[in-house]
């Protein structure tokens, strides 16, 4: 089932990058997360890769228009989101699933699907059918009316998923989307990514690299809040050598680029 | 004593027991400014107590209870001591009135109305859950301390207004042991609903 | 849309059980109260504001449990990256909570009614706005606990906030009152206007209605309340939270100056359809106010058999029987205001106690010496009474009934002097006790003692 497509989507994007962000300063607490960043983000899916600490889930954050960045620049869609500019436009078009899903437990799928639409501002009457389409697409068609305290933790994951894609935004934000699947709900949850990925810029921060390495064009490899290497899959796996730990051509390929950057670093 | 640290910590015992003793400290201290008597109001000193079995109240529970239950100590002993301790530590707090010019007494009362309200809550915790555990004490706190209420020899009024009998009153007592009892008996057998860790943790 | 939310959040949030925990407290408290609202609409709107002594700080602790919500599943990140801001995101919730409890309290009065339809003599409009004025309180008490919930979100907040909304409308108005005592009697001293504020009544008199005034200027401060509870919760920004107490300090200077002193006895104004005459003329004439139709029938037995016992031993002995048509003393704000006297043609009554259903409750056999003893008593205002008197009037009642009195629930011993001091009249010759007997009459009706205490023996005078 389509949906419709508004005037205002069809024309072309009068900006360059979807997310854009120079040089971009975030604090988690007191600790500076994200350390002068620079990221340029298109239409896509990109994946998010980064031991730990390295800031993923605070840029998620930000980007989501959660947190207020310390400094630096943040652009999304064209829009430039500082502390005092109204966010309304940016956020009708993100998409965001949080690393910790809260959720209301006696609400039903649906209705909560529903009430995230109605708090996204989606047109009234667009509503039951966008959130029966998200449902669908993130296979929970059985289970849309039951209490989410009933689900799974599998099946909540989804949930979330389909709350963040309900009002089909323009940036879709996505911190560990693929936990508690199973491989089957996962290669159903990659090529959904993948559709997505046709018209919305995707970012996916999660740790399993084989889901980046099969659904996503682009990676952004980042640690202590910085940059350290964005580009394709493919040129992903060539960094990797023999010499380098991982069972997988990609792993290779970021344990290398991380063991360059340290050593940049140290250097 | 670490693991007793811990434990404490755990369940939130530092802020319940503050939250106990400025409660009670409180009410000292404005009867001891407001009022003439040496007796504390029994209005004031339910309202006072059922604040003190509440805070207890949150501390009925951790943060995660099936973590809790997989553990090889023995929780009914644990949890019968957590409710007599806290009891007795409740009791102690208000009987140091005594040395003061306005005092909880007689001391039979402010037992017999803590240990009552204590298994209340412990009975509301086991059936609801820790984060609930506070409703079947106020509401009938805030049933018993209405003007309307009061020392009386109606059979129904002194059960419904326990709290502010006198303290002989054997049906009164009756309630309170009741309620005590069972609280204490459904808790330490029970102990709290399984809930999922989202769920269990009431505080932030 | 909203309205589809809006039943989301009715049926999924915790707004229906807090109006259940509301509606059976509130329903068990006033159906164990009936005979102090039985047949009487004006009575039952009182006692329904006066269950808010119990239903405010419910709903301040509901309130504070629905406002922890957010914090307490951890969603306040998936919503911050939503459109909507906070003010919008509440209206649903708030809604809910509101319209869950005002059913509530509307099904505690509806429910109670049902102990006041078969009985009652009359409706008096003022009933609806004096029950109204609860519900902007309850919206009120819900709001700005569910801020204090979101301000504060600890298990603790609930319990807490109950115990302040009680002190506040429970023992406040109380300690407020604090008596002073009187050269003759200890009478209360006006309470301070402020007290109008708190939405809770204690009593009223069964002849007294709310001035219309006073209703209304309740209900405009308790809504202006509710107004800066809603503020409050959907306010995110500090300045926002500032002006939103705006609403609540207007509400309050406007209200405040215009409303009396005195408490409920300030705001109580006598209804003169309450105490308009309602009789049965077939016989001696006997007389009940309006407020009081259902005691009629269980009146007039023995209201005639007085008659015809004072006609068989007095000479300008009543004709009928009224009624007293006094509101009682502690509800009076003037205590010393001097009522009009009754001419010796009629005796008055004082009213009977009420039953569980609005019927009159005679049992314990005290009604008929009651009415006995009105043919010795007379409308002079409050003052002090010697005990004399009171024993005097029991040997004048017990004289008409030709048998001993025998006050129910005294000790025996005093039991024993009455009826020594009866004897001791009747032992009299015929004549004399009826002179004097008459002589008590005329003066007890012109307000003077002296010739009734001669009634008594000369060492208890």
């Amino acid at each position: 089932m389509m949906r419709t497509v508004s005037v205002a989507e069809t024309a072309p994007s009068t900006y360059p990058w979807v997310v854009h962000t120079e040089k971009l300063q975030v604090r988690a607490g007191r600790h500076l997360a994200v350390n002068e960043l620079d990221l340029r983000l298109g239409t896509g899916v990109h994946g998010l890769l980064g031991p730990n600490g390295a800031g993923k889930t605070t840029l998620m954050r930000a980007l989501a228009t959660v947190l207020k960045p310390a400094g630096g620049r943040l652009t999304l869609l064209g829009g430039e989101v500082t502390g005092d500019a109204d966010l309304r436009a940016v956020r009708r078009g993100l998409g965001y699933l949080p690393q910790h899903f809260g959720f209301y437990p006696r609400f039903t799928v649906r209705e909560f699907v529903e009430y995230i639409a109605w708090l996204k501002e989606m047109p009234k009457a667009a509503i039951p059918g966008a959130v029966q389409r998200a449902v669908d697409r993130v296979g929970l068609t059985d289970r849309a009316d039951s209490r989410m305290k009933t689900l799974s933790g599998g099946m909540l994951r989804r949930a979330g998923i389909a709350q963040a894609i309900v009002n089909d935004p323009a940036v879709l934000l996505l911190d560990e989307p693929t936990v508690g699947l199973d491989p089957e709900q996962r290669l159903d949850f990659r090529e959904l990514l993948r559709e997505i990925g046709l018209d919305s810029c995707v970012l996916v921060s999660t740790h399993l690299v084989e889901d980046v390495a099969v659904a996503c064009s682009d990676v952004v490899l980042i640690s202590e809040g910085r940059l350290v290497w964005q580009g394709t899959t493919g040129q992903l796996t060539e960094q990797g050598g023999a010499g380098d730990a991982g069972d997988s051509a990609t792993e290779r390929g970021y344990s290398s680029l991380l063991r360059a950057y340290r050593g940049r670093v140290s250097a | 004593m670490r693991w007793l640290r811990l434990h404490l910590r755990s369940r939130r015992i530092p802020l319940a027991l503050t939250t106990v003793t400025t409660s009670i400290a409180l009410a000292w201290a404005l009867s001891l400014a407001y009022t003439d008597s040496a007796t504390i109001n029994a209005r004031t000193a339910s309202l006072t107590i059922m604040l003190a079995a509440v805070a207890v109240g949150t501390t009925l529970t951790g943060a995660d209870d099936a973590l809790d239950r997989s553990m090889a100590i023995n929780w009914p002993v644990r949890r019968a001591g957590h409710l007599l301790l806290a009891a007795a530590v409740i009791t102690a707090l208000l009987s140091l009135s005594t040395i003061t010019d306005t005092r909880y007494e007689p001391f039979a009362l402010v037992l017999r109305n803590t240990t009552g309200l204590l298994g209340l809550t412990a009975l509301g915790a086991t059936l609801l859950g820790a984060a609930l555990a506070w409703i079947a004490p106020t509401t009938w706190t805030l049933i018993a301390v209405l003007p309307s209420m009061g020392p009386s020899q109606d059979l129904k009024m002194q059960v419904a207004g326990w709290l502010v009998q006198p303290a002989g009153t054997t049906a009164a007592t009756v309630c309170a042991v009741t309620l005590a009892a069972t609280g204490l008996l459904a808790y330490a057998l029970r102990g709290c609903p399984l809930r999922p860790a989202n769920e269990t943790v009431s505080d932030r | 849309m909203t309205a589809r939310i809006l039943r989301i959040e009715l049926r999924r949030t915790a707004a229906l059980g807090i109006a259940m925990l509301m509606l059976v407290t509130g329903a068990a408290l006033l159906l164990s109260a009936t005979p102090s609202f039985a047949g009487r609409w004006m009575q039952l709107a009182v006692m329904a504001r006066s269950m808010l002594m119990v239903l405010l700080p419910l709903a301040l602790a509901g309130g504070a449990w629905m406002g922890q919500r957010d914090a307490r599943y951890r969603v306040n990140e998936l919503l911050a990256s939503t459109v909507r801001p906070r003010w919008q995101r509440v209206i649903p919730t708030a809604s809910a909570l509101a319209i869950s409890v005002v059913t509530a309290y509307l099904l505690i009065f509806l429910i109670a009614a049902g102990w006041v339809v078969p009985t009652s003599g009359y409706f008096p409009s003022a009933t609806i706005l004096v029950t109204a004025v609860g519900v902007p309180a309850l919206i009120a008490a819900g709001w700005l606990g569910m801020a204090a919930g979101r301000a504060v979100p600890r298990v603790i907040t609930a319990p807490i906030l109950a115990v302040l909304g009680f002190a506040l409308v429970g023992l406040a108005p109380e300690l407020a009152s604090s008596p002073a005592m009187d050269t003759d009697l200890a009478y209360f001293r006006p309470e301070p206007a402020a007290v109008l504020l708190i939405p809770t009544f204690t009593g009223l008199d069964d002849f007294q209605t709310i001035a219309t005034s006073v209703s209304l200027l309740q209900a405009l401060w308790l809504a202006s309340l509710a107004a800066t509870g809603l503020l409050l919760l959907g306010a995110s920004r500090r300045r926002a939270i500032a002006y939103a107490v705006l609403p609540a300090v207007l509400g309050v200077t406007v209200a405040l100056p215009l409303l009396p002193v005195g408490g409920a006895r300030g705001a109580a104004v006598v209804d003169p359809v309450a105490i308009e005459l309602v009789c049965d003329s077939d016989g001696p004439q006997v007389c009940v106010t309006r407020a009081h139709t259902a005691l009629l029938p269980a009146v007039v037995g023995p209201a005639r058999q007085a008659l015809a016992m004072m006609a068989a031993k007095l000479p300008n002995a009543p004709v009928r029987a009224v009624e007293t048509r006094q509101v009682s003393f502690w509800a009076r704000l003037d205590p010393h205001a001097v009522p009009a006297r009754h001419s010796p043609d009629t005796f008055v009554f004082d009213t009977p106690s009420f039953d569980h259903v609005g019927h009159a409750d005679l049992s314990g056999d005290y009604f008929l010496p009651s009415l006995l003893q009105a043919a010795w008593q007379q409308e002079c205002g409050e003052r002090p009474i010697r005990g004399e008197v009171y024993r005097a009037r029991m040997v004048a009642a017990a004289w008409l009934t030709g048998r001993p009195p025998t006050p129910p629930g005294w000790a025996p011993d005093e039991v024993a002097q009455m009826q020594s001091t009866y004897q001791a009249f009747v032992s009299l010759p015929e004549a004399e006790q009826r002179r004097r007997m008459a002589a008590a009459r005329e003066s007890a009706l012109a307000c003077r003692d002296d010739e009734l205490v001669t009634i008594l023996p000369t060492d208890q005078q």
